[in-house]
């Protein structure tokens, strides 16, 4: 299992962003899927991701991901505008499952508002991950 | 990647959320479209905790269904109409003959999509195999279940998958030809994958083997594979690369 990063914060459905939830309102910041979902998803096939100048809500679809057969969706961590979309993914699905925190980064978002965020140790904890 | 890997939580537990009994609904023939509208409400009263689980059983009227990763080149060259879903896979065909599976489950958290597709697949080759098919399996790179080539023909398909899961909530499921027509088939490319051919199990035990037959079985075996009763193991035959994987630009 991939070790979390300490200074990311976590949704419970399995998003991250690259900053800690008070830094992140009026800023811009990555969003990702953590390893956790990776790992349960397998090999990710496609992605629908949103678009540059979409508005996102915390907690609610903001696409989806195709993986073993099966379609689950994206949930946004955070709200705010969409200001850059990972283009390099659809060249190349598998670098969400190798580096989910790194290059397999989705999106980017100029936050109005986060979402409910855990911290690293918090979403480990709630995860069972040692 | 597909073929069974340690699961993140003990084989022998239940994938499901709740420890309250399946609901068991057989719907019959249905409709296509009505049966996805009935599947997509039936999805969100789950995941609002309205209801319980639930397993649809049916057979569709013909019809070609096709996820969003379907090419061009995979659709259908008779003018037979194909609907468009929000499937996991590429295209397939259902019609009467073949029984479909539709779990509509919340599942315990964190969602482990490998290991409820991987306990699918374990129920339908358990099915399978007690109806008379003993070598049905996997291939591993590739979904559903299959029956290993012989000296006369090469792996076929006997049962395919495509799931949609929203809030924790399963919907689609899978589909197990019993004695239905393969015509059908053979104006597709079935799942992108153009090596390989498809069968029901009438055509690999030389009798009729119908949707009522396999039903039942197919029930307590779905039963216990989500429960952890019936445990995932490696029935693995053989490996294939998964060409619908090829992660081109030009593949969108």
């Amino acid at each position: 299992m991939t070790s979390l990063p300490e200074n990311y914060s976590y949704s419970e459905d399995h998003e991250w962003i690259d900053t800690t939830a008070d830094a992140a309102a009026g800023s811009t910041v990555k969003v990702g899927i953590t390893s956790v979902a990776t790992e349960r998803l397998g090999e990710v096939v496609y992605a629908e991701l949103p678009e540059v100048g979409d508005a996102v809500t915390a907690s609610e679809p903001c696409g989806e991901v195709e993986s073993t057969k099966s379609v689950s969706d994206l949930f946004a961590p955070v709200t705010g505008t969409v200001t850059a979309v990972n283009d390099a993914v659809h060249d190349d699905y598998s670098v969400i499952n190798s580096d989910p925190f790194g290059d397999g980064w989705l999106f980017e978002v100029e936050v109005t508002e986060a979402g409910p965020l855990m911290t690293a140790a918090e979403y480990a904890e709630a995860n069972g991950v040692a | 990647m597909t073929a069974p890997r340690q699961p993140f939580f003990p084989a022998d537990r239940s994938i499901r959320a709740s420890e309250n009994p399946l609901e068991i609904r057989h719907l019959g023939v249905v409709d296509y479209r009505e049966a996805w509208e009935l599947q997509a409400a039936l999805a969100q009263q789950r995941a609002a905790g309205e209801i319980g689980d639930q397993l649809l059983l049916l057979e569709h009227p013909s019809v070609y269904t096709a996820g969003k990763r379907t090419q061009p080149s995979d659709r259908p060259t008779n003018g037979l109409p194909v609907v468009d879903v929000d499937r996991g896979g590429r295209i397939t065909w259902h019609g009467e003959g073949q029984l479909v599976a539709y779990p509509i489950i919340k599942l315990a958290d964190p969602v482990d999509v490998v290991d409820y597709v991987r306990r699918l697949e374990e129920a339908v080759i358990a099915t399978v195999r007690a109806v008379g098919v003993d070598n049905a399996g996997r291939i591993d790179g590739r979904s559903g279940v299959w029956v290993p080539a012989d000296d006369h023909r090469r792996d076929r398909k006997v049962a395919a998958l495509g799931i949609r899961i929203t809030r924790g909530v399963t919907m689609h499921g899978l589909s197990l030809n019993c004695d239905n027509t393969l015509e059908h088939y053979g104006h597709i490319v079935a799942c992108g994958i153009d090596d390989a051919d498809v069968t029901t199990l009438s055509a690999e035990l030389g009798r009729d083997v119908t949707v009522a037959e396999v039903t039942d079985p197919l029930i307590d075996a779905l039963r216990a594979a989500l429960a952890g009763e019936l445990v995932v193991s490696d029935h693995t035959f053989a490996s294939a690369p998964d060409p619908t994987k090829i992660p081109a630009r030009s593949d969108l």
